[in-house]
């Protein structure tokens, strides 16, 4: 390009921009997970409210620890491909995955082995429920997270939808766990994988056409 | 490249203030850097085309850098996607001339190989590169890259859209 004064042009036309930084989209996801929470609160209660529930069951807590962990990788793996780099390693959100897929196989494996009808373990009244609330706020949350993406410069948006579907749909999952009674495996296994899939479906599917450049 | 890396990231933090000045030396010194880093990864006629375009994708997303971290791994990135965007819509017009005297000269060769376009091309196998190489980047049609290559004309076709593909999700790895 020998044009110079396209140079001075573009350099003419420049103003002052305000940094984007991935502590923005981590702190949008945070508040609204917050007040997605509360919303679930408000409406449905806090588990231990529940007959035959306490908010020290095991399934509730390790479920929590995964929800916290799928959601806080695949955020902070949303919120740094705004900010592209060559020779940026960002697999930890793989891990993640790879580590919460753990539910829906011990699901399976239980379901084969189950003595008790596997119908009586799915409840779907509660399970429609589930999909309801984590799928509509992870969908919130989602919508922030792309509108901030547009900001930055994802290299990969196909990658970039994926992560934030998984994003929105763990926080929303998390949040609806705060009022999910269940502690069985099946339940969970099916449920929130349900709820999971299908934001990330709705991310790879959608989010690129809105954050390609 | 004439300017290293830490004044060109000097440079980009004082156009995110707004400071035109700086803004225009380091616009000249990225359409530098960015013909030479496109040397030989596209055709002659369309070269300019594609450092003008990367230098206004520069511009528009000049919020995600961050000075804290090297300027020319960001430049590379937005560098790379324009490119492979390039691929994608370019069809076969003429054979094209490669700007054989474009070589890269960079400061640091170590980090110049680890963002380069060869590095990426090598992620891919051989007979991807060398389908997206005939047609993509020399310009040749499809029934010639077939007969040079001994790939049928289908092949030919899946390994260009799959090479492409697999850059694409490849960007931000280096060498």
């Amino acid at each position: 390009m020998t044009d110079r004064p396209g140079l001075d042009a573009l350099a003419d036309r420049l103003t002052p921009v305000r940094r984007i930084h991935p502590a923005q989209a981590m702190a949008a996801a945070a508040i609204l997970t917050l007040l997605g929470g509360a919303l679930v609160l408000a409406t449905l209660g806090f588990r231990a409210s529940h007959a035959g529930t306490t908010a020290t069951d095991t399934m509730f807590l390790i479920r929590t620890g995964l929800l916290i962990v799928l959601a806080l990788a695949s955020s902070l793996a949303a919120a740094t491909m705004a900010r592209p780099a060559v020779g940026t390693a960002r697999k930890g959100w793989l891990w993640a995955v790879g580590a919460t897929t753990i539910v829906p196989f011990a699901a399976i494996i239980a379901a084969l082995v189950s003595e008790t009808p596997v119908a009586d373990q799915l409840y779907p009244v509660n399970g429609i429920e589930c999909l309801t609330y984590s799928i509509g706020i992870g969908i919130v949350i989602m919508a922030v997270l792309t509108l901030w993406m547009r900001g930055g410069a994802p290299v990969s948006p196909e990658r970039a939808g994926i992560v934030i579907g998984l994003a929105g749909g763990s926080l929303g999952a998390l949040a609806y766990s705060m009022a999910c009674p269940h502690n069985e495996i099946i339940y969970v296994g099916l449920w929130y994988t349900l709820a999971i899939g299908a934001t990330t479906l709705l991310g790879r599917l959608i989010v690129p056409h809105f954050v390609r450049w | 490249m004439d300017a290293d890396d830490e004044t060109l990231s000097r440079l980009m933090a004082l156009a995110q203030q707004g400071d035109k000045t700086a803004y225009r030396t380091l616009l000249g010194e990225c359409e530098s850097w960015l013909k030479r880093y496109y040397a030989r990864k596209i055709g002659h006629e369309t070269l300019d085309d594609l450092v003008q375009e990367t230098l206004m994708s520069l511009h528009r997303k000049r919020a995600s850098y961050d000075p804290d971290r090297a300027f020319l791994p960001w430049l590379a990135a937005i560098a790379r996607y324009r490119w492979i965007d390039h691929l994608r819509k370019v069809y076969r017009k003429k054979e094209t001339v490669l700007n054989e005297d474009l070589i890269a000269d960079p400061a640091d060769p170590a980090i110049a190989a680890k963002i380069s376009l060869d590095s990426l091309l090598k992620r891919i196998p051989e007979q991807q590169a060398l389908a997206i190489r005939l047609t993509k980047i020399e310009g040749l049609s499809v029934a010639d890259a077939s007969q040079r290559t001994g790939q049928s004309i289908s092949a030919v076709k899946v390994n260009v859209h799959r090479g492409i593909k697999r850059m694409s999700a490849a960007i931000e790895e280096g060498q």
